[in-house]
């Protein structure tokens, strides 16, 4: 088991993390060294500018792969990071474990957005 | 078929004019469209009137552009586009229209970069904090775009720096599939064009097997704290949120469908808040 640490922008050959395509490079490498039994340390080193949208393909998908446990085990705390960066990614990682507990809310709640109205 | 720009500021009746327009052109049997440009017309439309006018250029209708034409168009290279030199933004307050296909990743990354980075000449002394927000908040924006939209005829960005009254807006319109046109493809439900809207500023996402949804939960939640303004069009439906209306999210019905999606961000260029957060996470506890 070894630990390898996955810089953002060295993987992406670019600072600005805000595209989803982008965050899919990230993912597979990530979850191919899960698979292998690594440990990952996510490096934001350089990052310039950094969205959701990126998170939710590099990081947010893997909890539809892998179970929490497992990520908390092979995921080691990010370095680099600004505090914003890290408020973001736990946002992401947050709403990531909800949805893949209950991928069908949004369903629902497209249902009950149309029971308000009907009310009305 | 002729029309003229009368006063279309970012706003309600400002989107009632551009849908208006729409509907003019498609009913119309003129091969021939002439616009007059001699009112006023917030640049950062431009994005939506350019889409518009893109799409019935490409089902073959004769564009014509005349009138006045204000400068401020030959210098974000609106009317260019339609065959009339642009001019060079000596004072830099434009930020450039623009049309990116769905592979153009990268330009419209350095299209933001290059507009938007600190102590640009032209640009309003915004901190470094504030400007990372709002680039982020349009590279959220273009990416629902681009994830979503399905458009074949690209993506239309604009903006204008107000320095008077200390504000920045920027518009990104598409003409795909719409926001209700997403969620009946993808959930197989039918709402109004106005209940879609709502849907996904509440944060929903027909993303399967991926979560997602937070962009735009993101965006409004600075735009609350800056005291800025947004405006989304979908459809015949639009939907704001500003501190006019008390941060009370005000959704109305267009007389008109636009084809397609528009986001205008509204930023207070004067907010100097360090955007600092007030809680701290800690990196052994993400995960």
């Amino acid at each position: 088991m070894a630990e390898q640490t996955v810089s953002l922008t060295a993987l992406i050959g670019n600072k600005l993390c805000t595209a989803a395509d982008d965050g899919e490079k990230v993912h597979k490498v990530v979850a191919s060294a899960i698979r292998q039994g690594d440990k990952v340390c996510l490096s934001f080193e350089g990052v310039e500018d950094l969205t959701s949208a990126f998170l939710n393909a590099a990081v947010g998908q893997l909890y539809g792969e892998f179970s929490e446990e497992q990520l908390r085990e092979a995921l080691l705390p990010p370095v680099a990071a600004t505090p914003d960066e890290l408020v973001l990614l736990k946002r992401v990682v947050d709403r990531a474990k909800d949805f893949f507990k209950d991928p069908e809310r949004y369903r629902r709640a497209a249902q009950e957005i149309l029971g308000d109205d009907d009310k009305k | 078929m002729k029309a003229s720009i009368a006063d279309v500021q970012t706003g309600l009746d400002g989107f009632q004019w551009i849908v208006a327009l729409e509907s003019e052109l498609l009913a119309s049997i003129d091969r021939t469209c002439e616009l007059s440009i001699d009112g006023w017309l917030d640049a950062n439309m431009c994005a939506p009137l350019g889409a518009i006018l893109r799409r019935h250029a490409a089902r073959g209708k004769n564009i014509v552009l005349s009138g006045h034409m204000p400068d401020i168009f030959r210098k974000n290279g609106f009317l260019s586009e339609f065959g009339i030199a642009s001019t060079k933004d000596t004072h830099r307050t434009t930020i450039g229209y623009r049309r990116f296909s769905l592979k153009d990743k990268e330009a419209f990354q350095v299209y933001i970069v290059s507009h938007f980075k600190p102590k640009i000449r032209g640009l309003p002394l915004m901190t470094d904090a504030l400007l990372r927000k709002f680039r982020e908040s349009l590279f959220e924006v273009y990416g629902n775009a681009v994830d979503h939209s399905e458009t074949e005829l690209g993506i239309f960005a604009c903006g204008q720096h107000y320095p008077r009254d200390h504000r920045l807006d920027f518009s990104i319109a598409d003409l795909g599939i719409s926001i209700r046109g997403r969620i009946l493809k993808d959930l197989g439900t039918e709402m109004t064009p106005s209940q879609a809207i709502r849907w996904a500023m509440e944060g929903n996402t027909t993303r399967k097997g991926r979560p997602g949804g937070l962009g735009l939960q993101l965006i409004q939640e600075f735009i609350r704290l800056n005291g800025g303004r947004i405006v989304v069009v979908s459809g015949s439906g639009y939907w704001e949120l500003s501190e006019e209306q008390s941060w009370k999210p005000r959704a109305e019905v267009l007389r008109c469908a636009f084809p397609g999606t528009v986001v205008t961000i509204e930023v207070n260029a004067a907010d100097k808040k360090s955007y600092r957060l007030s809680s701290e996470v800690d990196p052994t506890r993400i995960f």
